[in-house]
């Protein structure tokens, strides 16, 4: 049979397939841009962050903590503007501002209490302690445990410091207290030695010496520390030193002290020679050098060998307590040289009373001795001793007034130029002349008029002097200070003689001389003194106010300066005419009156202006003369051997009297009176001249 | 911190805004890429069930020509339907056949199952991703608004 064949066929299912993995690409993109956000962010943030962090800083910089008036603690927030971050990073330097500030505060008060509560801690620490809990109430909540905490720390620091302090203080104060009774101690025995008091090895003396040096031991053992390391060595031999010396000065008192020293010739200079011998003893350690007669004297007074003894001085010791006596030696010349001049002074001025003369050098002694070494000394006592009453000053003046010859130096050097223009800023030119008149010019008492003596003073200060006191007495345009300031600028002036002749001007072709410029501004009735007087600054006046108002001036002082008078010697024109120191009625009736008293006391029958006349003396000025009372043939009227003098003292009694005045006011209302007088009568003059200037000058014209 | 950048607070907020829409779309994608892996699950799954219902079907077909074979040669034989041994040869066909079913149907069940719920795994885990995008976008937007009171 026939087989048929059948499919053998695969058999075949549908199956599942698997999977496909998609791609995380997207997903990467995705977490890459919120990666790439997220750093930015934090970039942008970390920028930002520093940003505020700088403006945090600069917020803290510019933030004050203290008023600007008070300077007192303010607390205040940071601005809410701030960020946090800023804030945050302000904050902390804030804080730090107003630490410190309150530390500041804190530490200026504690050492204001500390100051307060010295060697007080009980007391700092009580009153800090409530200064404590004051300021922690007012300080913001952020700060008070900070102040709490600070305080009580610098409560404790301070409180120990003063507790220290105090115990230190009491420690100096003992050691300074121990030190000083040391060295009081050895004065005392320095003194009780010097007065004489026995200093033998068993005396009483010695042993306090011998007690010092144990009370060196205690203070070393007790305050060691507080000398240096010399300190103690040092002490030691500036008591040792003292000792010595109060013993060397304990024999040289005595020394001089002895009988055969009394000498009033050479007592002193004997003595010094055996002061000497104790010098050379002291500083050489030994006696062998020393004549016998010295030791002797030496040992009389006290001296023993014992005193140079190496065990108790050191060669040093010696040698400075030898320079102390050596100065003591050299005193003890001075005080003999010193002494001699004394006496030698006193000599001078005796001398000089009882109307005896005294050379230039023996002045120059007596005024070094009065403590005139400088011109300056001079200058500064001057009014004392024109004008005092004291017996110095009167000693002074007959230094200069009641004598002829050459005036002491420091007298001499008041004329100098520049002592001039110095005595004239300080208004007293006027005493100057005063003293130059007084010291130049002598009254013979024969009648024969007036001497002038140099008194060793150059020509150029004679012609200096002579002119400024005629400008004093004359008629003035401007005051004394200028005309001698402006005198003084001419006087340099190297054109001076071209400047005058063209100011004097010429006639015709001849140049007018000054000679001829005095004589016919005064006139024809002037005497030759008047001519004499006026030409000594009529070349000054031409220089400095021109030919015409010098010759006003001249006119004006022609009439006012020099007066005719019944009643002077020889009835011409004077300057000391009575009738021009006293051109009122009261005054000249006193005068008159006065010098009738006088000549009633006369050796004769006298008419003032019939047969007695007036001769001035001219060192006594002008506004008050003196004057001596002569005959027609001017020969002195006396009372016995005394000639007889008249003078405006009668007149100011009672111008006292009836004006109520004192002495001075009176005289320097006679002056002010006798100046107005002599001002220059133009609109110009009164502007020129200073009240105030020419009021110090006005002394005695 | 890069020095060349201007200082700008507004800029840092822009890409913190920046960062938000990456994280976002990084989500997103992972959840669409998660998505497409459960389609091809489901659909391997749906190929899984054609697959067993093809073997079973090849099964049944393969019984149903046996079982006409023997009746046919039973026929031939005369043998009829009381002959015990064709009848137990039969009934253990039957039995066999039957027993490959039911391992088979495990098998498809279980890979059926296996399938969907790697299907729906990956929906889930789309689903977590685009919640955990959303929660670190939430945190960036804290992270700068916290930064930008800051400043």
């Amino acid at each position: 049979m026939a087989e048929i064949r059948r499919l053998q066929q695969q058999q075949v299912f549908n199956k599942p397939i698997g999977v496909v993995t998609p791609s995380n690409v997207s997903v990467k993109a995705g977490q890459d841009l919120a990666n790439l956000g997220t750093r930015m962010m934090q970039s942008y943030f970390e920028k930002e962050v520093a940003v505020q962090k700088q403006k945090g800083v600069d917020a803290a910089r510019g933030f004050a903590v203290r008023d600007a008036e008070t300077q007192e603690i303010q607390f205040r927030q940071l601005p809410n503007s701030l960020s946090n971050i800023a804030k945050k990073e302000a904050q902390p330097l804030i804080d730090k501002k107003y630490q410190t500030a309150l530390l500041a505060d804190m530490k200026k008060e504690a050492a204001k209490l500390r100051a307060d509560h010295d060697k007080d801690p009980e007391g700092f620490d009580t009153a800090y302690s409530a200064y404590i809990k004051k300021t922690s109430e007012l300080v913001d909540d952020r700060y008070r445990a900070f102040t709490i905490d600070l305080g009580s720390e610098l409560a404790g620091q301070n409180t120990a410091a003063i507790y220290a302090d105090k115990v230190d203080a009491d420690d100096a104060a003992d050691f300074k207290n121990a030190y000083n009774l040391i060295i009081d101690k050895s004065k005392e025995i320095e003194a009780v030695v010097i007065n004489g008091a026995p200093t033998g090895p068993t005396s009483v003396v010695h042993a306090s010496y011998k007690n010092l040096e144990r009370e060196i031991d205690e203070l070393v053992a007790e305050h060691g520390d507080r000398l240096s390391v010399t300190g103690a060595p040092e002490l030691r031999k500036a008591i040792r030193r003292q000792y010595g010396g109060a013993l060397a000065n304990a024999v040289a008192g005595k020394l001089q002290a002895l009988p055969e020293f009394q000498n009033v010739v050479n007592g002193s200079e004997m003595a010094a020679n055996v002061i000497n011998g104790l010098e050379i003893a002291y500083r050489t350690g030994k006696t062998d050098d020393l004549e016998p007669y010295v030791l002797q004297t030496l040992k009389k007074a006290g001296f023993r060998e014992d005193m140079l003894s190496p065990d108790f001085l050191t060669a040093e010791d010696r040698r400075i307590i030898a320079g102390d006596i050596s100065v003591l030696e050299n005193a003890m010349q001075e005080q003999l040289q010193a002494t001699a001049k004394q006496r030698q002074a006193e000599a001078t001025l005796i001398t000089l009373s009882q109307g005896g003369t005294a050379s230039k050098s023996d002045m120059n002694n007596v005024f070094a001795l009065k403590g005139f070494d400088t011109v300056e000394d001079l200058m500064n006592r001057l009014p004392q001793i024109l004008t005092g009453k004291d017996d110095d000053s009167r000693a002074i003046r007959n230094l200069f007034l009641n004598n002829n010859s050459d005036l002491p130096d420091v007298v001499a050097d008041l004329f100098e130029t520049d002592n001039l223009q110095r005595l004239a800023n300080t208004g007293q030119l006027p005493l100057v002349m005063d003293l130059y008149q007084q010291a130049t010019k002598r009254l013979n008492i024969d009648g024969s008029g007036v001497n002038t003596v140099q008194r060793g003073l150059s020509n150029d200060v004679v012609v200096e002097m002579n002119a400024l006191n005629a400008y004093r007495n004359g008629v003035k345009s401007a005051s004394f200070p200028e005309y001698f300031q402006r005198r003084g600028e001419l006087a340099r002036d190297p054109q001076r003689k071209d400047m005058l002749n063209m100011k004097l001007g010429k006639t015709g072709t001849k140049q007018n001389k000054i000679t001829d410029f005095v004589t016919n501004n005064l006139g024809s009735d002037a005497s030759a003194e008047e001519a004499a007087f006026f030409m000594q600054y009529a070349e000054d006046l031409v220089l400095m106010h021109g030919k015409e108002m010098a010759g006003k001036i001249l006119k004006q002082s022609a009439d006012r300066v020099f007066v005719d008078s019944k009643f002077m010697i020889g009835r011409g024109r004077s300057r000391f005419a009575p009738e021009k120191a006293f051109p009122t009625g009261t005054d000249m009736a006193v005068f008159k009156s006065h010098v009738e008293t006088v000549l009633a006391t006369a050796d004769g029958d006298y008419t003032l202006g019939e047969n007695a006349f007036l001769l001035p003396d001219p060192r006594h000025g002008s506004v008050n003369p003196i004057y001596m009372l002569v005959d027609e043939f001017k020969r002195p009227i006396t009372n016995g051997s005394r000639p007889l003098l008249a003078s405006g003292q009668k007149v100011i009694e009672e111008r006292m009297r009836i004006r109520k005045q004192t002495l001075e006011e009176a005289r320097e209302e006679m002056r002010k009176e006798f100046q107005r007088r002599l001002d220059f009568e133009s609109r110009q003059a009164e502007e020129i001249g200073s009240p105030a200037i020419r009021g110090n000058l006005e002394f005695a014209p | 911190m890069n020095p060349t950048l201007f200082t700008n607070p507004y800029l840092m907020v822009a890409f913190a805004g920046l960062s938000i829409y990456g994280t976002m779309s990084a989500g997103k994608a992972e959840q669409n890429r998660q998505n497409s892996i459960a389609a091809q699950q489901e659909q391997n799954a749906r190929f899984e069930e054609l697959n067993a219902l093809q073997a079973h079907n090849e099964r049944q077909s393969r019984l149903s020509a046996l079982i006409n074979a023997n009746d046919t040669l039973k026929a031939v034989n005369r043998r009829g339907g009381g002959d015990r041994s064709a009848a137990r040869l039969e009934a253990a066909e039957k039995r066999k056949s039957k027993t490959s079913d039911g391992r088979a149907r495990t098998q498809s069940m279980l890979t059926l199952s296996r399938t969907r719920f790697a299907a729906a795994d990956a929906r889930a885990s789309g689903n977590q991703a685009v919640r955990s995008a959303l929660f670190e976008s939430l945190g960036t937007g804290l992270q700068a608004y916290d930064m930008y009171k800051e400043l």
